[in-house]
């Protein structure tokens, strides 16, 4: 018993410099994000505010039953991870072989300036691309006046509801997939170029290096990204869908965040509410990363933790 | 790249493929810089333009007019230069510490993993920011950004990825952790390092809610915060107009991309330095050689 | 006996010669005292010369807090749940009723004292105002309410809500009424000619559309069933989207939309963007909500985009509802309110009280609109204001302030003095003034403003009532997704039953609280 604890101490004092490291990080998230958090409580409690957070009333879990026993919340619910698993089926991919496109670009020229334009909608928010899509798609937009004179009739884009989450995934993709191209093709860069010289002398073509040297490569990082878009499936979103969804589509679109957004405006805010929403989409998030992370160990990969 | 490949079919699939992907995304760009430049009956008439009819300057010389945006600038590089050294420092210190093997690595890792999901809410957070004295201080966009931990876990994959024979064979010329962090780990990391910074920059750059909540001086409110407000203002705008006023075409839309296109401008020009270190082989290949 | 009364007598007193010691150590105010308040276009305000002259004459200096229509809400919540309020806090109480109640209950905010003799302006406006009285808790008032300035002339408020359209247009069709009187559905059939015969020579014009947080309701719903969400219809409350008259109301907007009358993008435009389309000469009728400002904007840009239209083209169009009537709304007779921080002391209070006395009365008013006296306007022998603005080319005269700035309005809305402003073109004011005489005609259905629900501060109202605040979603929804009247009675009634239980519970309670005398 004694022999571990001096092992335990040797050890600590061995890696005395990378505790040190670890002071900054750590002194950080314990004053701005764990001594706050005392706040979690008013989640069962009724804020009275000149009781304060400590000494107001607990009312057990009755902040979550309103919540719960409105059938709207439920629908949020749904469209939130029918939503987030489409953009992460059908939207993530993207990113990753754009990356892969534009790595085997030889132009060097041409393939810096497409990489500087592909990150310009990244800094356009939502409210503006919102506008941007309203004209566009909109019955009297653009793209309807040419279908009309092509004799192709009209077709209600934005009031669709078959076509609403199709339209948050790919104007997603065209908003972001550029971004996020970057951190793909720093990863890139960081693959030993001698594996592709050497491939080339065993005789690979392009197809064999990119499954057999760039995909790899780059693995890490996509489990990495993949794993923490899960996390965050509760509470991603807000502002794309609250600028581009309309009443029509509520049953569809309407996802928790913007769900909450709605019903604290009619009412008085309930912080002991809005704390109850914030904890089960924490719980929510928290339980789909460990369950992402298993999944991806379960492969081989590395996860977070 | 030494060797020459010929040009394929596949290189010109991608190559239309890239490009036309690259107008998708260019032609609405473009497009929010005519909206900035062109009065509001244009606007109104055909919000999709290839060539404006009328230019009109008025949208920017309304957003420049504004007396706290020279202000906003100022504030905004500041946080975002002394923003970006402070996010960066932390997520180098602590990504490195998390990829050695040390006692309580797992038990770290949960503590920082828990703080994504859980928050105790505005009004402790509010409590807090007023009782540091940060209310109303330029500081307060800079010190509770701490460190994104999306990019620590990133950072910390890249420098798993860094094989420890380097390492090793430092430790055994007597170098401590600091010393292989800051004179071997990093010199191999600045593809990633670039991009985190490039990340962080933007993420400061952009701040506006810290702005919104804590900052009440007109002097030291951040440039996005000043845009925001403009915009608000100019959908008013046309409320209760002096006869002067009522002769200038601004329209919410034509000013909200002035806005954009004011912010943007600096990221786009610094943009292209950073690119070069995103060429590969200036890691590990070009170390061993 | 009498000793005592003499003490009496003296004490009474030495009591009164203090007090006004005191009250004359007022009057010089000796101490000075900064007040932290929060406000728009700080910036601007900061340079105002008129803040100067408030600053000196009351001996007060000012810390502003900006805020602006998009964060205001938020930045007052969050200061005063975590008490950190100004000392002067303005904010708006509508839809935050129940805040209101619970926290003044708890003592977050000061209570006003009673103004009686020493703020004669201020106590005019508790007089003429009614919303005040519903804002008392136990006899005390929390929150001072801004007055509209138009509160003394017009009984009852009503609404600028209007429509406006092409007359040049309606002209060109031949369907032109010179007194702009219609008839639904004559307003209808002119639509229907603009978007046939389109004199707006577009590629496609559009007939009706509004500013888009007014759709669903302004084209048809609003007008036919005209009533407030939670009416007393035979002697007890009923909610209004039950109601058969509300489902022909929706029924007549479907109609419109189905055949095309209705702009179709309406559902989905973001707010501006039916007037963006009427400036740009697509559209021909359009509804909003009138302001003198909202409508010398739309008339600026309409002349500006084409040479060939001026101002005698476009006005105010007078339309019966569906039922036969005209219909117009009682407006609540305030628009925002300053509450106080209970940390200031009775002293400081009464100090700004002052300031707030002041502003409220004739010379305040004149400095809020005109300016300082001497420089932008003087008095003449007839006791006739004189202003003396610079003018422009055109010889309108330019005003020295920045409008956007809202300090001076503290005390009275401006609405009075832009009716009048003379800044504007006549026939914008005079627009917007037969709107409001329109209104107080005899044939009016005036829509009464319902004071009681309004600040009505219920336990189950306040928690249930937001699970209804879909309903406007609702209507647009089955207006647009359903292909027949009998799909949309069908979806409408769902809607309605699944909505039963709760509406049962709030009526139960409004019954019980609002109708026990």
């Amino acid at each position: 018993m004694k022999a571990k604890i001096n092992n335990l101490l040797s050890s600590i004092f061995e890696h005395k410099y990378i505790y040190l490291m670890l002071v900054p990080g750590l002194a950080f998230l314990l004053v701005f994000k764990y001594f706050p958090m005392y706040g979690i409580q008013l989640a069962f409690k009724r804020y009275m505010i000149n009781e304060g957070i400590t000494g107001s009333p607990w009312i057990g879990l009755e902040n979550f039953l309103y919540i719960w026993s409105e059938p709207a919340f439920w629908r949020a619910f749904k469209n939130t991870i029918v939503i987030s698993l489409m953009k992460l089926g059908l939207g993530f991919p993207i990113g990753i072989i754009l990356a892969l496109l534009i790595n085997e670009l030889k132009m060097k020229k041409y393939r810096r300036f497409l990489q500087t334009i592909y990150t310009f909608p990244h800094f356009l928010s939502w409210v503006i691309v919102s506008g941007i899509i309203f004209n566009f798609l909109g019955n009297t937009g653009a793209l309807n006046s040419l279908l009309e004179n092509l004799g192709l009739g009209q077709i209600n884009f934005l009031m669709n509801k078959g076509i609403f989450r199709y339209l948050l995934v790919y104007s997603e993709v065209w908003k972001e997939a550029g971004w996020s191209t970057i951190l793909y093709l720093a990863a890139i860069a960081g693959i030993d170029p001698t594996l592709y010289e050497a491939a080339t002398v065993d005789g690979a073509n392009r197809w064999h290096k990119i499954k057999y040297i760039t995909w790899p490569g780059i693995q890490n990082i996509v489990v990495i990204m993949f794993i923490m878009t899960v996390g965050s499936i509760m509470v991603a979103g807000f502002n794309q869908v609250f600028n581009l969804y309309n009443e029509v589509v509520y049953d569809v679109g309407d996802i928790i965040s913007t769900y909450v957004y709605r019903i604290s405006f009619q009412q008085a805010p309930d912080y002991g509410v809005s704390t109850a929403v914030g904890l089960f989409n924490g719980v929510v998030n928290f339980m789909l990363l460990m369950i992402a992370n298993t999944v991806a160990k379960k492969f081989g990969k590395s996860g977070i933790i | 790249m030494m060797t020459k490949r010929k040009f394929t079919v596949v290189d010109i699939i991608i190559l239309i493929l890239l490009t036309i992907f690259g107008l998708a995304v260019l032609y609405p760009f473009y497009n929010a810089i005519l909206v900035s430049l062109v009065p509001q009956h244009v606007y109104a008439e055909s919000p999709f333009m290839l060539w404006p009819d009328e230019i009109t300057l008025d949208a920017y010389k309304q957003v420049f007019n504004d007396q706290t945006l020279i202000n906003g600038m100022k504030t905004t590089v500041i946080v975002t230069f002394l923003g970006t050294v402070y996010n960066m420092l932390i997520t180098i210190l602590t990504s490195y510490a998390l990829t050695k093997d040390i006692p309580g690595r797992k038990f770290i890792n949960y503590l920082i993993l828990f703080t994504m999901f859980f928050s105790g809410g505005l009004i402790p957070y509010y409590l807090l920011i007023k009782n540091l004295g940060l209310i109303n201080n330029i500081l307060v966009m800079v010190l509770p950004m701490g460190f994104n931990i999306m990019y620590m876990i990133v950072l910390r994959s890249f420098f798993n990825d860094i094989p420890d024979a380097l390492e090793e064979s430092a430790k055994i010329d007597g170098a401590n952790d600091f010393i292989i962090l800051f004179k071997i780990i990093l010199p191999l990391s600045l593809p990633i390092l670039a991009t985190l910074s490039l990340y962080y920059g933007v993420n400061r750059w952009n701040e506006w809610y810290h702005g919104m909540l804590f900052i009440n001086s007109p002097d030291i409110m951040p440039l996005q915060l000043v845009l925001r407000n403009i915009v608000q203002d100019a959908s008013k705008f046309l409320q209760g107009n002096t006869a002067a006023m009522a002769n200038v075409e601004t329209f919410s839309e034509g000013i909200q991309m002035a806005s954009v296109v004011t912010t943007m401008f600096p990221i786009m020009m610094l943009y292209p330095f950073l690119q070069r270190y995103f060429l590969s082989g200036l890691t590990l290949g070009a170390v061993k050689s | 006996m009498k000793k005592k009364i003499v003490l009496l007598l003296v004490s009474l007193l030495l009591v009164s010669f203090m007090s006004t010691a005191v009250m004359a150590q007022d009057e010089n105010y000796e101490k000075e005292y900064t007040y932290v308040i929060n406000t728009m276009n700080v910036d601007s305000l900061l340079e105002d010369p008129r803040l100067d002259l408030i600053k000196e004459k009351f001996n007060v200096d000012f810390e502003f807090r900006p805020v602006n229509w998009g964060n205001w809400d938020e930045r007052v919540r969050i200061w005063t749940a975590s008490g950190d309020m100004p000392d002067v806090m303005w904010t708006d109480l509508q839809n935050k009723f129940t805040e209101y109640v619970n926290w003044a209950s708890q003592g977050a905010y000061k209570p006003i004292p009673k103004f009686g003799d020493k703020y004669p302006n201020l106590q005019a406006i508790r007089d003429k105002l009614k919303s005040d009285d519903y804002w008392e808790i136990n006899g005390e008032l929390y929150a001072m309410p801004v007055p509209m300035g138009t509160v003394d002339w017009r009984d009852p408020l009503v609404d600028t809500f209007n429509f406006i359209y092409r007359v040049d247009w309606a002209k060109e069709v031949g369907l032109f009424n010179k007194d702009h009187e219609y008839s639904w559905d004559e307003m209808v059939e002119m639509a229907e000619a603009f978007i046939e015969k389109n004199p707006g020579e577009n590629r496609k014009t559009i007939g009706i559309g509004g500013i888009g947080w007014a759709w669903p309701w302004f084209a048809g719903l609003r007008q036919t069933h005209q009533m407030n969400t939670y009416t007393v219809k035979d002697g007890e409350y009923v909610w209004a989207p039950a109601q058969p008259e509300f489902l022909a109301g929706i029924k007549e907007t479907k109609k419109l939309y189905d055949q095309g009358i209705i702009w179709e993008d309406q559902p989905i435009a973001n707010n501006d963007a039916a007037k963006n389309k009427f400036i740009a000469g697509e559209l021909g009728i359009y509804f909003d909500n009138i302001s003198v400002g909202d409508y010398s904007g739309i008339m600026n840009s309409i002349t500006a985009a084409d040479k060939n239209v001026e101002l005698a083209d476009v006005s105010p169009m007078f339309v019966t509802s569906p039922k036969g009537n005209y219909f117009a709304e009682e407006l609540l007779d305030h628009w925002s309110a300053t509450i106080y921080n209970p940390e200031m002391s009775d002293a400081k209070l009464a100090r700004w009280l002052e300031i707030e006395n002041y502003m409220a009365g004739k010379k305040g008013q004149r400095l809020s609109t005109l300016g300082i006296e001497g420089k932008d306007y003087q008095i003449d022998e007839n006791d006739e204001v004189e202003i003396l603005w610079e003018k422009d080319e055109d010889g309108n005269l330019i005003n020295p302030y920045d409008t956007g700035v809202r300090f001076f309005q503290l005390t009275t809305m401006h609405d009075e003095f832009d009716l009048n402003n003379p800044n504007l073109a006549d026939k914008i004011k005079n627009d917007v003034k037969s709107i409001l005489r329109r209104k107080l005609e005899d044939d009016v259905y005036v829509n009464p403003q319902p004071y009681e629900v309004t600040w009505f501060a219920g336990d189950d109202y306040t928690r249930y009532n937001s699970r209804l605040g879909d309903t406007m979603a609702e209507v647009s929804d089955v207006i647009v997704s359903t292909n027949s009247m009998e799909e949309l009675e069908n979806k409408w009634q769902e809607y309605i039953d699944s909505k039963r239980d709760t509406v049962d519970i709030i009526l139960e309670e409004l019954n019980q609280e609002l109708l026990k005398e």
